[in-house]
């Protein structure tokens, strides 16, 4: 049964099970371990009574941050295979800098906008900006995949610049715009999650249900259309899953990096490239990552927090450069 | 005169603003192999693509089973008619059998769940191409002829009486391009399927195909029996070269020996 050599759906199980064993003890830690100590009698009483501190603040966050994850791999994975690009990515092609450039605007800009409206200001951004590259790179009766990504790079850059211009002309009160562009899981709350969960429990089913079109996306576009697959209808439907995805993500967390990008080529090391493992194996490592690097900002030198998207990037840009080199020898 | 199951009418085809193809009727004769052969750039690729509804026509239309094909759901056209387009890609480490499967898309509800028709349809499409033994092997791995009949396998399991194949013998060597072409021939003579193909070679066409188009400008030259329309004539006008035709004393398919340039093209 298996449809690509390499794949063990085996090592699959066996992956799914030590990275959620290993997502729940991180999750442990991450419950008892913070500005203010706690006992594990503390977390389980906390957790019994739905109540103090670690269910307030500590339990969102990880919450969040696990969703977060999920999100964002799910988002590069699902553009990875619709662009057919192994270098895209929501914070490659823009999706996560028009979010970034709503939020910055709404924080500097007009200082008076209600800080609970920033994530909405940020999914606004993100579903914009990728309504633009959608449209930048659609010629008659569909979009070019390979349009796509070039479009997008291009419009991420351009959004960063702006971004930048906003940063320096209101330099005295560019710091909270600052952590949020960096992609901070500090000071989330229940609210917070309520934003999100939908969207990944939407992304889930997605993954569960397209990874067949997905899988075939990956063969010439003749044959796929061939094979009676409308596939502009079907492309556009999974960008605007990705969209929402990596929108939803930004809106709650910042734009956090490298986990769209990374991740799926982790995943894709480990069990393949078909879209039936690739999915839930990147879900599962992405929530992982941001799980941990949200741990390792908060703890390494408190009480100064280290935003988690820096962390990630920390930790993700090594091992990607390392994927580049081990791959040198191969297509990309 | 009975109508076939796929046939064009008034069929125009343009590429940007170029004209590729004018005003068409064709038949596509049922239950046999039909070869389309052409110069490089007439418009038999063209003309492939929009017999599989890959290409929308700028005028007339292309019927099949009597219905316009472009009107026709492409889920539906893709149970009817399976094509193969020239030289197809696949991602790095996609099995034989993982390919073959993709063949079953059309016939697959919205959650994928296969059949035990399915399954069995992969199976006899890996057994007939003979890439039974070859199902676990990454499709890169395979020499061009192996790799060509892992492709046909797919399009098999689509389970379509209609195969279109653009080019199915290119870039492979004179051994490989008859194991290619004698299964098409078995294909059709065992499981009666109506397969349409473009090939460059004249000679295959005449010793694999019943029915031969030839097409130049934009237009059908000739179209009928290879014995009775491959002439030097076709090859003059067709192909701008002087050629002998030979016919095989053994089996009465034409042979041509392609000698001179003609001047002017």
């Amino acid at each position: 049964m298996k449809q690509y050599v390499g794949q063990y759906s085996k090592r699959f199980a066996v992956i799914m099970v030590g990275s959620l064993l290993l997502l729940a003890l991180l999750a442990i830690i991450a419950l008892r371990l913070g500005a203010v100590p706690t006992t594990f009698a503390q977390v389980i009483n906390d957790l019994w009574l739905q109540d103090g501190l670690i269910w307030e603040y500590r339990v969102p966050r990880v919450l969040i941050a696990i969703f977060v994850g999920i999100n964002m791999a799910l988002a590069g994975s699902i553009l990875q295979g619709v662009t057919r690009n192994p270098l895209a990515a929501p914070d490659i092609i823009g999706i996560s800098a028009g979010g970034g450039l709503a939020s910055v605007i709404m924080i500097l800009v007009v200082p008076s906008f209600p800080q609970m409206m920033l994530p909405l200001a940020a999914f606004g951004g993100a579903v914009f900006a990728g309504m633009i590259v959608y449209f930048v790179s659609y010629s008659r009766g569909g979009i070019k995949p390979e349009r796509l990504a070039l479009t997008g790079v291009a419009i991420s850059a351009g959004v960063q610049a702006l971004i930048t211009l906003l940063i320096v002309g209101y330099a005295l009160n560019a710091a909270q715009a600052l952590v949020w562009l960096k992609g901070s899981l500090y000071a989330r709350s229940w609210q917070h999650v309520e934003m999100i969960w939908p969207w990944t429990l939407v992304g889930g089913l997605v993954a569960l249900i397209a990874y067949r079109q997905l899988n075939l996306l990956l063969l010439n576009e003749e044959t796929v259309r061939g094979l009676g697959m409308r596939i502009d209808r079907t492309r556009l439907l999974l960008l605007v899953v990705s969209v929402a995805l990596a929108g939803s993500s930004v809106a709650v967390a910042g734009t956090i990096g490298f986990v769209g990008l990374v991740i799926p080529h982790a995943a894709r090391l480990l069990v393949g490239s078909d879209f039936r493992l690739l999915l839930p194996t990147s879900a599962v490592l992405g929530a992982l990552l941001v799980t941990l690097s949200d741990l390792v900002g908060r703890v390494v030198m408190p009480p100064v927090e280290i935003p988690a998207g820096l962390v990630t990037a920390l930790l993700g840009a090594p091992y990607f450069l390392y994927l580049l080199l081990r791959r040198k020898a191969a297509k990309f | 005169m009975e109508m076939s199951r796929l046939y064009t009418e008034g069929l125009t085809l343009c590429y940007e603003s170029d004209e590729i193809i004018r005003e068409l009727h064709l038949q596509i004769p049922d239950g046999k192999i039909t070869a389309l052969v052409g110069r490089n750039g007439c418009g038999k690729s063209t003309l492939l693509k929009a017999l599989a509804r890959l290409l929308q026509p700028t005028h007339g239309h292309v019927f099949l089973d009597g219905q316009a094909i472009q009107q026709l759901p492409t889920r539906e056209v893709a149970k009817q008619l399976a094509i193969l387009p020239q030289s197809p890609t696949a991602p790095e480490g996609l099995t034989v059998e993982g390919l073959v499967r993709q063949g079953r898309y059309p016939h697959m509800n919205l959650f994928g769940k296969r059949s035990a028709e399915d399954e069995e349809i992969v199976q006899w499409a890996l057994q007939a191409t003979h890439m039974y033994d070859l199902r676990e092997r990454d499709l890169t791995e395979l020499s061009g002829g192996q790799r060509q009949r892992a492709w046909v396998a797919m399009a098999l399991a689509q389970g379509t009486d209609l195969l279109l194949l653009d080019e199915p013998t290119t870039y492979l060597d004179m051994a490989h391009q008859l194991e290619v072409l004698e299964l098409l021939e078995e294909l059709n003579r065992e499981q009666g399927k109506t397969i349409v193909m473009v090939v460059h070679d004249l000679n295959h066409a005449a010793r694999y195909a019943q029915h031969m188009i030839a097409v130049t400008d934009g237009r059908i030259w000739a179209s009928g029996i290879p014995a009775e329309i491959m002439t030097p004539e076709l090859l003059l006008e067709v192909f701008g070269v002087h050629a002998h035709i030979q016919i095989e004393a053994e089996t009465g398919i034409p042979v041509c020996v392609p000698y001179k340039l003609a001047m002017a093209r």
